[in-house]
C-alpha cells in the first residue's frame, strides 16, 4: 500500500516538474495509481465517470460567474472608479498611494473571487500613479502582488467556496467567516506600509495633492453604479437569503447592464471579457475534474486512513498536528498552484484535523489563508508573476520587496490560529 | 492540420463563452423569478450543473492547453523547453497521448452507449444525459489530436505564438 501510493505521488511530483499541466498530471498520476493499487479493471469506469461527476456541479458554478463578474466589472473599467475613490481620499498621505492601493485591494476583492485578476487589475492601474509620484519600483510592484491576496479571503472567495464545495461545508457559513480575517489582512497590510515608508521614506517620496471635499465626493458619486452593486452584493450574500451561486449570477448579469447602460462595454468587449472568463475558470475546473481521479486513487489505496491511523495512534497533541499541517501546507506552497495544493491535501488533512476536534469552518479560513501565502512566494507566487507581467518589472525584484508583506501575513495567520473566534464570531451571529 | 485543429478549438471556445452567457442568464431568471414572482426557472439547476458547466470545462480543454493557460510548474520545465525547444513539446505530448488516448477512447464508449440508451435523468424536468456527456468525449478527442499533432510536428515552445499553433483569433 505505501509502495502504490509512494510511486503514484513520486509520479505526480516528477510530471509537475517536468511542466505537464497541473489537471493532467492529476489524471495521468490517477490512472498509473490506480492501476498500481488495484489493476487495469476500473480504470475504465473512473476516467468515464469521476471527471464527468466532479464538475457536473450547481454549487461549482459561483466559480465561474464571480469570475465573469470581475470581467465585466473590469471590462467597464469600474475597477479604476473604485482606485480614483480611495486615491481621492487617501493620496494626500505619506504612502497614500499604497494605502489607496489597500482600499481599492479591498473594494475590488469584495466583488471579484479570483487573487490573480484583482492583483493583474491593481496593477495596471495604480502602477502609473505609484511612478508618477516617484514610489519605489520593488516597493510598489511588491505591495501590487500582495493586494491580489485580498480577493482569496475577502468574500465571495473561490478559495473559500471550492473548500466548501470539496468538504461539504457550508459555502454561505465560509464566506462570511472570511470577513474578519479579511479585514485584518487589510489592516496588516496598512500597518506593514506606515512601518516600511516611516523607515525609509524613499519608498514613497511624494504624496498626492491633497483632493478637495468636492473633488472626493465627485469621484464616489462617478462610481455609484458599482457601489451600488458592491452593497447590494453585500447585502444579499450576508443576508443569506440568496445563495452565492445565485449572487454571482446577478452580479455578472447586473455588471454587464450596467457596463452597457453606461456605453462603458460593447459587444467586442462583452465578447473578450466573457471568453476570459470562460478560459480562466475552464482552467480552475478542470483541475476540481481530473482531481477526482487521484482522489479515486487515493480512497482505493487506504493511504488516506493509514495515515489518519498512525497520526492519531502516534499520541501527538492535536495543536502539534495542526502546526504540522500548516508547515506542510506553507511549504507545499513554495512549489504548487493553491488549488492543487487545497485538492491533494483536503482528503487527508480535512477528516484528520477535524477527527481531532478542529472546527470545519475555521479549518477552511486557515487553509486559503496559508494558500493566500503561497501567491506571493518563490517559485511558484502566481500573483507575483501577474504583476511583473502587467509593470514589465524583473521577477527577482518582485520577489526581493515581498518579504515584509511574507512576514506579516505569517503574524496574521499566527493571529487566526490563537484566535479562532476571529473567524467564527461572524457566521455564528449571522446564522446562530 | 494544425489550421482545422485550431478552427475547431476556437469553435468548442466559442460555445463554452455562449454557454457561460447562458448560465449566468439562467441562474439570475431563476433567482429573480423566485425572488421577485415567486416564479422559479424550473430545469434551472439540471440546465446549469448537466450542460453550462460541463461544456465550460471539456469544451476548452484543448483550446486552453494549447494556449498555454492550463496551471503548470515552470521550476524545471522553462530550463527544458529552452533547452529542448520541440523534442520538449514533443516530450509532454508523448506522455500524455497514452492517457488521454485511453480517455477519449472510453468516453467515446460511453457516450455513444448513453446515446443508444437515450439516457435521461428524472428531475423537475427529465434532462437527457447524453447530450451533455457528448462534450465529454468531444473536448477528450480534440485534446488527444492536440497531442498527436504535438507528436507529429512540435513547435518550438519558446518561439511559437498564438497563429502558430493554429489559433484563428
Amino acid at each position: 500500500m505505501i509502495v502504490d501510493a509512494a510511486l503514484g505521488f513520486g509520479l505526480l511530483i516528477v510530471l509537475l516538474l517536468l511542466g505537464v499541466p497541473v489537471a493532467f498530471s492529476m489524471l495521468i498520476a490517477g490512472v498509473a495509481g490506480i492501476w498500481l493499487a488495484v489493476g487495469t479493471g476500473p480504470i475504465a469506469g473512473v476516467l468515464a465517470h469521476a471527471p464527468y461527476e466532479h464538475v457536473a456541479s450547481y454549487t461549482l458554478s459561483s466559480v465561474p460567474l464571480f469570475i465573469l463578474m470581475a470581467e465585466f466589472l473590469s471590462a467597464g473599467r469600474f475597477t479604476s472608479d473604485l482606485f480614483t475613490i480611495s486615491h481621492r481620499w487617501l493620496g494626500h498621505l505619506q504612502g497614500g498611494i499604497s494605502y489607496a492601493t489597500v482600499a481599492g485591494g479591498v473594494l475590488l476583492a469584495a466583488m471579484s473571487g479570483s487573487s490573480t485578476a484583482a492583483a493583474s487589475t491593481m496593477a495596471s492601474v495604480a502602477f502609473p500613479e505609484m511612478r508618477r509620484y516617484n514610489y519605489d519600483p520593488r516597493f510598489s510592484a511588491a505591495l501590487l502582488s500582495i493586494v491580489g491576496t485580498l480577493a482569496i479571503m475577502i468574500p465571495p472567495s473561490i478559495g473559500l467556496i471550492l473548500y466548501g464545495v470539496f468538504t461539504e461545508t457550508s459555502v454561505g457559513r465560509l464566506l462570511l467567516a472570511g470577513f474578519i480575517p479579511g479585514a485584518l489582512t487589510a489592516f496588516g497590510y496598512a500597518f506593514t506600509i506606515w512601518f516600511l515608508v516611516k523607515r525609509n521614506p524613499d519608498y514613497a517620496p511624494q504624496s498626492a495633492q491633497r483632493a478637495s471635499p468636492a473633488d472626493r465626493w465627485q469621484s464616489v458619486w462617478a462610481a455609484w453604479p458599482v457601489i451600488l452593486l458592491l452593497v447590494g452584493m453585500i447585502a444579499a450574500l450576508y443576508s443569506g437569503v440568496i445563495t452565492a451561486t445565485e449572487v454571482g449570477a446577478v452580479g455578472a448579469l447586473a455588471a454587464l447592464l450596467v457596463g452597457v447602460l453606461m456605453g462603458r462595454i460593447g459587444f467586442s468587449g462583452f465578447w473578450a471579457a466573457a471568453t476570459r472568463a470562460a478560459r480562466s475558470s475552464a482552467m480552475i475546473l478542470t483541475i476540481v475534474g481530473f482531481s477526482a481521479v487521484i482522489g479515486v486513487f487515493m480512497a482505493l489505496n487506504g493511504t488516506t486512513n493509514l495515515l489518519l491511523s498512525l497520526i492519531s495512534e502516534s499520541g501527538l497533541p492535536s495543536w502539534a498536528v495542526l502546526i504540522l499541517v500548516l508547515i506542510l501546507l506553507l511549504v507545499l506552497g513554495f512549489f504548487l498552484d493553491q488549488l492543487a495544493i487545497l485538492i491533494l491535501t483536503l482528503p487527508v488533512v480535512f477528516p484528520l484535523l477535524t477527527q481531532l476536534g478542529y472546527d470545519p469552518i475555521w479549518l477552511g479560513v486557515i487553509f486559503v489563508k496559508t494558500a493566500e501565502i503561497g501567491l506571493i512566494t518563490p517559485p511558484m507566487g502566481m500573483n507575483v508573476f501577474v504583476v511583473a507581467g502587467v509593470t514589465r518589472m524583473p521577477v527577482a525584484e518582485v520577489f526581493k520587496g515581498i518579504w515584509p508583506f511574507v512576514v506579516t501575513e505569517l503574524m496574521i495567520l499566527a493571529l487566526l490560529v490563537l484566535a479562532p473566534p476571529l473567524a467564527l464570531w461572524f457566521p455564528t451571529f449571522i446564522y446562530g | 492540420m494544425r489550421k482545422i485543429l485550431g478552427v475547431v478549438e476556437q469553435g468548442l471556445l466559442a460555445i463554452a463563452t455562449l454557454g457561460l452567457v447562458a448560465m449566468m442568464v439562467s441562474i439570475s431568471i431563476d433567482a429573480l423569478g423566485r425572488y421577485l414572482f415567486n416564479s422559479p426557472f424550473r430545469g434551472n439547476f439540471e440546465l446549469t450543473s448537466l450542460y453550462f458547466m460541463v461544456i465550460l470545462v471539456f469544451a476548452t480543454l484543448s483550446q486552453n492547453y494549447a494556449h498555454g493557460v492550463h496551471v503548470r510548474l515552470d521550476v524545471v520545465s522553462g530550463w527544458l523547453s529552452r533547452r529542448f525547444g520541440k523534442h520538449y513539446t514533443r516530450a509532454i505530448a508523448l506522455i500524455c497521448l497514452p492517457v488521454f488516448g485511453y480517455f477519449a477512447w472510453h468516453t467515446g464508449e460511453e457516450a455513444i452507449d448513453k446515446i443508444i440508451r437515450r439516457e435521461t435523468r428524472m428531475g423537475s424536468i427529465p434532462f437527457p444525459v447524453y447530450l451533455s456527456y457528448i462534450w465529454v468525449a468531444l473536448g477528450a478527442s480534440t485534446l488527444t489530436l492536440r497531442f498527436v499533432l504535438d507528436l507529429i510536428a512540435p513547435l518550438d515552445p519558446n518561439a511559437h505564438d498564438d497563429a502558430d499553433r493554429g489559433a484563428v483569433s
